[in-house]
């Protein structure tokens, strides 16, 4: 409610009413590309303005972008990608779809989402929680291939694979190595890491298990 | 004749060899079903041992997975979109000064005049009909500052050390890969152990089924390789020998004739009684659905008629009743007319 906003706020919404409706007005692509983007990225110090940035920039890309791993995302981005060496580690390549290949990922990719999830497991009487899980490693799966830019997004997520092998290695990249890390702990989030599918799961398990439950 | 005879032999020959052929394939999976019925305790142990290994692994890794890497409240605040013009705050300001100097004119008792008292109420009108309509994008645009500052002083609590992760997550690496290496080697460990288990199972059968496979190897050579038969009819052997037996047919290119034309003709009929239980299938189909409309028709029908029953006793009882009234009205009429009379 507005209507009890108080005068003096509103003498100065009145004496900077250019620089408000600069702040408020949604950028678009081209102003995250341009010298104010690039002014605006300098000035954000914090890993929280990165985020922040770079999250509104995912936006700019695609409004309609899932809010909650486009926020992941733009933290991965802030933390690991931001300041490295890699192409998309400065602007304006940070902000540039065709340079940033997590930026690309979390702007066109069709998450899932818990409707769809819970609706799936209704209809296929399967475990909610195994699915939310199978749908989590999956992410950070394609995620990890998309940073690797490599089709290994398969051997990173069946266990059969044993998809650790195709994690990067501290000695082969550090900066990719912090990345690949950085999608998996914050995609899992609390959830189990080692567990079932995905990266970090031990490989040939899940053949025997199944055996057992045939037998 | 003596080449029949001679082809007749051979082919016996031939079916020999097949029977033999079957009863070792025969043998063969009855041996090899054994084994893995003896193998499948074995099997089960092993993958027991292996999810023992992963879940000590996994427990053994838990105190090194880094925890709430990412700790940031959800959604970041967005502004909505909304330009704020001038005219917003202005009208915001004015019904604001208006309402104060009406109400500080009546308390203190200021003289203001008429025109001046239709000026504060046509401002407090006017001004406060544009402040009501447009103060929500100022409303908005604080609301938003609010939210993304108790946003960026949640975050900032909670902002992470680049280095102390990078640090974290090559420590839970190197303590992922040690343990891996000791699960490789109990894994490598336990599958040998199994194999010799199961080396163990197969070892009494094992001369028995190098034996039964060099046999039936030697089986379907002679089969395959025959000099009369072609491998293409060994299938239709047992046929095509009948029927030289029999004398239903005098050579055996004949014999192999009818066979073939025996089993084309068997395939046909095949597919003709399979197309007749289609053909069946679909008359039954049609038949029930068929018997489903009488039944529905005969519902509706039923349920006509009964609705016809209950409109007729109705109409009945009406016509009774008119028929007392009328009654009623007759003894009435006369009644009037016997007293007219008097």
């Amino acid at each position: 409610m507005g209507f009890f906003t108080s005068p003096l706020k509103l003498v100065n919404v009145l004496t900077s009413g250019k620089k408000i409706n600069e702040e408020i007005k949604p950028k678009d692509v081209k102003w995250f590309l341009s010298s104010e983007g690039a002014k605006s990225y300098k000035s954000a110090t914090t890993i929280a303005q990165k985020t922040e940035l770079i999250y509104l920039c995912m936006l700019a890309y695609n409004k309609d972008a899932d809010k909650d791993m486009a926020q992941k995302f733009a933290w991965v981005i802030a933390v690991a990608a931001d300041g490295s060496s890699k192409p998309y580690g400065q602007w304006p390549g940070i902000f540039d779809i065709s340079v940033n290949p997590l930026l690309k990922f979390a702007v066109k990719t069709k998450f899932a989402s818990l409707v769809s999830l819970i609706k799936v497991s209704r209809e296929y009487d399967y475990d909610y929680m195994d699915l939310a899980d199978a749908n989590r490693n999956n992410i950070i799966a394609k995620a990890i291939a998309a940073a690797q830019e490599s089709n290994n997004a398969g051997k990173l997520y069946y266990n059969c694979e044993k998809p650790y092998l195709y994690l990067t290695k501290y000695e082969d990249d550090s900066e990719l190595f912090f990345i690949e890390r950085c999608i998996i702990f914050a995609i899992s989030n609390g959830g189990t890491v080692l567990d079932g599918i995905g990266p970090y799961s031990f490989g040939g398990l899940e053949e025997a298990e199944e055996d057992e439950d045939d037998e | 004749m003596s080449d029949m005879s001679s082809v007749l032999t051979e082919l016996r020959r031939l079916k020999d060899i097949k029977d033999e052929n079957r009863d070792c394939l025969e043998r063969y999976d009855e041996i090899n079903n054994e084994i893995s019925s003896q193998s499948q305790d074995a099997l089960n142990e092993f993958a027991t041992r292996l999810n023992d290994y992963k879940e000590k692994h996994s427990d053994n890794l838990d105190k090194f997975i880094p925890e709430d890497v990412y700790k940031y409240e959800k959604d970041i605040p967005v502004c909505e979109d909304g330009e704020i013009k001038p005219l917003y705050p202005i009208a915001g300001l004015c019904f604001y000064a208006a309402v104060i100097f009406f109400v500080l004119s009546i308390m203190i008792g200021i003289e203001t005049g008429f025109f001046l008292s239709l000026l504060c109420i046509i401002t407090i009108f006017v001004c406060g009909g544009i402040w009501f309509f447009k103060n929500d994008k100022i409303g908005n645009y604080f609301e938003w500052k609010r939210e993304r500052k108790k946003w960026f002083i949640n975050t900032s609590k909670n902002e992470v050390n680049k280095q102390d992760l990078l640090n974290a997550f090559k420590i839970f690496d190197d303590a992922f890969f040690n343990e891996m290496e000791i699960f490789a080697k109990e894994e490598d460990q336990a599958a040998e152990e199994y194999l010799s288990v199961t080396n163990k199972i197969k070892a009494p059968y094992e001369a028995e089924l190098d034996m039964l496979y060099d046999k039936m190897a030697k089986c379907v050579y002679e089969l395959s390789n025959s000099e009369i038969l072609h491998e293409d009819n060994v299938p239709y052997l047992e046929d095509i020998l009948r029927n030289l037996e029999t004398g239903r047919a005098d050579s055996l290119k004949e014999s192999i004739n009818i066979a073939l034309d025996d089993e084309r003709k068997d395939s046909e009929e095949a597919a003709r009684r399979q197309e007749a239980r289609r053909q069946e299938e679909i008359l039954q189909e049609q038949a029930y659905q068929n018997k489903m409309h009488n039944m529905a028709m005969e519902r509706k029908a039923d349920e006509q008629a009964r609705a016809a029953r209950q409109h007729a006793a109705i109409m009945e009882k009406q016509a009774a009743l008119q028929i007392k009234e009328t009654e009623k009205l007759r003894q009435e009429l006369k009644r009037q007319n016997q007293s007219n009379r008097r």
